[in-house]
C-alpha cells in the first residue's frame, strides 16, 4: 500500500545548521495494516508521517501510495487523511460541518455528504453532538470528531499523529480499542505515530522502531518484544535487563538481554548453583507480581519480576539467579 | 459589602471611560443645542438652530428653504471613507498575511516598519505627499526624466489624491488588527484543510477568512470612522476645493466660529455610525444564534 524507499529529509535551522531528520528510511506498509512508527521524541517518526501526508517534501528517496508516486503531490491530491495531534478542528464550524469539509471539497452531492456525515458520526458515536462547536466538546469527543473528519472521505490511508497523547489514561485505553475497532471495520490502512510502546504493542499489526532518523527494527509486536535486534529496541520496548557478557563469563563485547518476568531467583543453596549469584537490593510489592532488584557485581544489577512466588526474599538475602536459555538474546554491541 | 468592593474595583475603568469618552461626547451633544457666540464658544439659550441649519437654508426674508448641501457633503465623505476602508482591506489583508508567514524576528521588524509612520506628525507626512505629487514634484519629475510624459500629470487636488492620502494614513489601522487575528490561527488548521482536499482558494475562503473576519471588521471600524472625520488629507491633498465633513466641522470651530453647528454635525455623524454598528451587531448576533 505504502512504499517508502530510501527517504531522507534534512532541515536547515538557524541555530543548529542542517539537521538530518530522516536518514535513508525504507518501509513497506501493507493493505489494511495497522502500522506504528514508534520511537522517542526527535527520532523522525513525525517527519516520516508528514512526508507520507504531503506536508513536507523528501530531500531524497521515493514514496508511493498504492500505484501512485506521491513525492511531488501536495496533501490535497493524496488519498490520505490525517488525524492531527492537537486535532486541528475548525473552530468556526460545527462538528457536522467539520466532518463534511472533506466531502464538500471533493464535491460530494449534498445528499450523499449528509448521509456520509451521519454514518461517520455514528461510527464514532457522536450523532447527538453534530450541532456543537469544537470548543463545546471534551478532549475525547474532539478526538472522535477529528477521527470522523479524517475517515469521512474514505481515504485509503489514515495517518494518526500521536492521537491519544492529550487524553487521560482511562480514555486513552478506551480510544485504543476504539481505534483498533475502526481500523478493522473500515479496512483502511492506519499509520500511527507514538512514543508510547505499550500503545504500540496493544494496537499494531506491525511496528517500526525508530531512532535518530533511522528505522532499527520492523516486526509484529510479539516478535519485536521477544527478539529485539539491538540494545536500544530491547530497552525501549517493555522492560529489559541488559547484562554485559563479561558478567556472565562470556564475550565482553556482547550484551545479554533477558526480560525481568523471565528471571527466576532461588535461595543460594549448595545444591543449586544457578546461572549467577547475587544479593537482593530491593523488594517492591506490585500486587500480582513482586519486583526484586538483585546486585550481581558492584556495577551490574538485575531486575526480576516474580509472580505468585511461594518463597519471598528480603533485602540482603543471597540468591541465585537463573533463566531458561530460550528467553535470553545475546546481542553484539 | 461584596458589591461595594466590586464597584471599587471597576471604578478606574468607569472613570477612564467616563473622562475620556463619555464626557467629551456629552459636551459635544450639549453644545449642539446651544446658540453660537460670534466670538467663539456657545451661549444660552438652548435651541435647535444648529440642526435646522443642517437641513435648511435661511433666506433673506427669514424663511427656511430645504437645502441638501450638507447631506451631499456627508454622503461624499461617507463614499470616500468607505472607499478608503475597502482599499485598506484589500491591501491590508495580504500584507498582514505576509507578515504572519515570516520568521519571528522578521515579523518584529516588519511590524515595527508598519508602525514607523506614527513617529512622525500626520500633518508633515501629508505635506510630504504634496512634495511627491505636485506638478514639479518627485513623481512627475521622475516620469518626465524617464521620458514617459511630456507634461506633468495632475496628481494633486482631486478625489484620487484625497483617497491616496486617506489610505496612506489609515492603512496601519487595518493591518494591525488583521495581523493579530491571523497570528492566532493554528497553522495545523491550514494543513488540515489541505489534507481534506481543499485548494488554496478554498483554504482562504473557508478557513483563513472566517477566522480573520473579526480582525477585518475591527480594522474596518478603525479606518472608516477616523477617515470620515479626517480633514488633513482632504484639505491639503484635495486643495479644499470640495468640502468634506471633517473640514466642514473643523471650520465651524475655527474660521466660522459656529460651535453649535460643528457640534451638531459631529453628533449627526456619531449617531449615524452608532446606528450602523448596532445594525451590524444585531445581524451578526442573529447569525450566531442561527448557527
Amino acid at each position: 500500500m505504502i512504499d517508502v524507499r530510501g527517504v531522507s529529509k534534512s532541515f536547515v535551522t538557524r541555530d543548529a545548521g542542517t539537521v538530518d531528520a530522516l536518514k535513508g528510511v525504507s518501509i513497506e506498509i501493507g493493505d489494511n495494516e495497522f502500522f506504528t512508527l514508534l520511537g522517542p521524541s526527535g527520532c523522525g517518526k513525525t517527519t516520516l508521517l508528514r512526508l507520507i501526508g504531503g506536508f513536507e517534501a523528501p530531500s531524497a528517496g521515493a514514496i508511493r501510495i498504492g500505484m501512485l508516486d506521491v513525492a511531488a503531490l501536495p496533501p490535497q491530491k493524496r488519498p490520505v487523511n490525517t488525524v492531527f495531534q492537537s486535532y486541528a478542528l475548525f473552530p468556526h464550524m460545527t462538528v457536522a460541518e467539520n466532518v463534511a469539509f472533506g466531502l464538500e471539497m471533493q464535491n460530494w452531492s449534498p445528499a450523499d455528504a449528509d448521509a456520509r456525515v451521519k454514518q461517520t458520526l455514528a461510527m464514532v458515536r457522536l450523532e447527538e453532538l453534530a450541532g456543537r462547536r469544537p470548543s463545546q466538546l471534551s478532549g475525547g469527543q474532539q478526538q472522535r470528531v477529528a477521527l470522523a473528519r479524517a475517515l469521512a472521505p474514505k481515504p485509503s490511508v489514515l495517518l494518526l499523529d500521536e492521537p491519544l497523547s492529550a487524553l487521560d489514561l482511562k480514555l486513552r485505553k478506551e480510544m485504543q480499542n476504539e481505534l483498533k475497532r475502526l481500523q478493522q471495520e473500515t479496512g483502511i490502512t492506519f499509520v500511527l505515530v507514538t512514543h508510547d510502546q505499550e500503545e504500540a504493542l496493544a494496537m499494531s499489526d506491525r511496528i517500526a522502531v525508530m531512532r535518530d532518523g533511522s528505522v532499527l527494527q520492523v516486526g509484529d509486536p510479539r516478535d519485536i518484544y521477544d527478539n529485539p535486534n539491538c540494545r536500544f529496541v530491547a530497552d525501549f520496548i517493555g522492560e529489559a535487563n541488559l547484562i554485559s557478557g563479561a558478567v556472565l563469563g562470556r564475550n565482553a563485547a556482547h550484551t545479554v538481554v533477558v526480560r525481568p518476568e523471565r528471571v527466576e531467583i532461588a535461595p543460594a543453596l549448595a545444591t543449586h548453583a544457578g546461572r549467577i549469584r547475587g544479593t537482593i537490593l530491593s523488594v517492591t510489592f506490585l500486587g500480582l507480581d513482586t519486583l526484586y532488584e538483585v546486585t550481581i557485581t558492584p556495577d551490574a544489577k538485575l531486575r526480576a519480576r516474580i509472580r505468585d512466588s511461594r518463597e519471598t526474599f528480603r533485602r540482603g538475602d543471597t540468591v541465585v539467579v537463573d533463566w531458561a536459555d530460550d528467553f535470553e538474546r545475546e546481542l553484539v554491541n | 459589602m461584596g458589591s461595594n468592593r466590586t464597584m471599587l474595583l471597576i471604578a478606574p475603568a468607569v472613570l477612564i471611560i467616563g473622562i475620556f469618552m463619555l464626557i467629551p461626547m456629552f459636551i459635544a451633544v450639549a453644545y449642539s443645542f446651544m446658540t453660537a457666540n460670534p466670538y467663539g464658544g456657545v451661549t444660552p439659550p438652548a435651541t435647535f438652530d444648529a440642526y435646522v441649519q443642517f437641513l435648511f437654508q435661511r433666506d433673506f426674508d427669514d424663511s427656511l428653504v430645504y437645502s441638501p448641501d450638507y447631506i451631499f457633503i456627508i454622503l461624499r465623505s461617507v463614499y470616500l471613507a468607505a472607499a478608503t476602508t475597502v482599499v485598506c482591506l484589500v491591501l491590508g489583508l495580504p500584507v498582514a498575511w505576509y507578515i504572519v508567514c515570516q520568521t519571528e524576528r522578521r515579523r518584529q521588524a516588519l511590524l515595527f516598519f508598519i508602525t514607523l509612520p506614527f513617529w512622525i506628525n500626520t500633518l508633515i507626512r501629508t505635506y510630504c505627499w504634496i512634495l511627491i505629487l505636485r506638478d514639479e514634484g518627485i513623481a512627475n519629475n521622475l516620469l518626465r526624466q524617464l521620458g514617459i510624459i511630456a507634461q506633468p500629470l495632475p496628481l494633486l487636488y482631486h478625489d484620487g489624491s484625497i483617497l491616496l492620502g486617506l489610505i496612506y494614513t489609515f492603512l496601519p489601522f487595518m493591518v494591525l488588527p488583521i495581523y493579530s487575528t491571523l497570528e492566532r490561527i493554528d497553522p495545523r488548521l491550514i494543513e488540515a484543510a489541505y489534507d481534506l482536499y481543499a485548494d488554496r482558494i478554498a483554504v482562504f475562503r473557508r478557513v483563513i477568512w472566517p477566522l480573520a473576519k473579526p480582525g477585518a471588521l475591527a480594522g474596518a471600524s478603525l479606518v472608516f470612522a477616523p477617515a470620515l472625520g479626517s480633514f488633513l488629507a482632504p484639505d491639503l491633498l484635495g486643495g479644499g476645493k470640495k468640502l468634506l465633513i471633517g473640514s466642514l466641522i473643523q471650520m465651524q470651530f475655527t474660521s466660522s466660529r459656529n460651535w453649535p453647528f460643528g457640534a451638531a454635525l459631529s453628533t449627526v455623524i456619531a449617531v449615524s455610525i452608532l446606528l450602523v454598528l448596532m445594525l451590524r451587531a444585531r445581524r451578526s448576533g442573529r447569525q450566531e444564534s442561527r448557527a
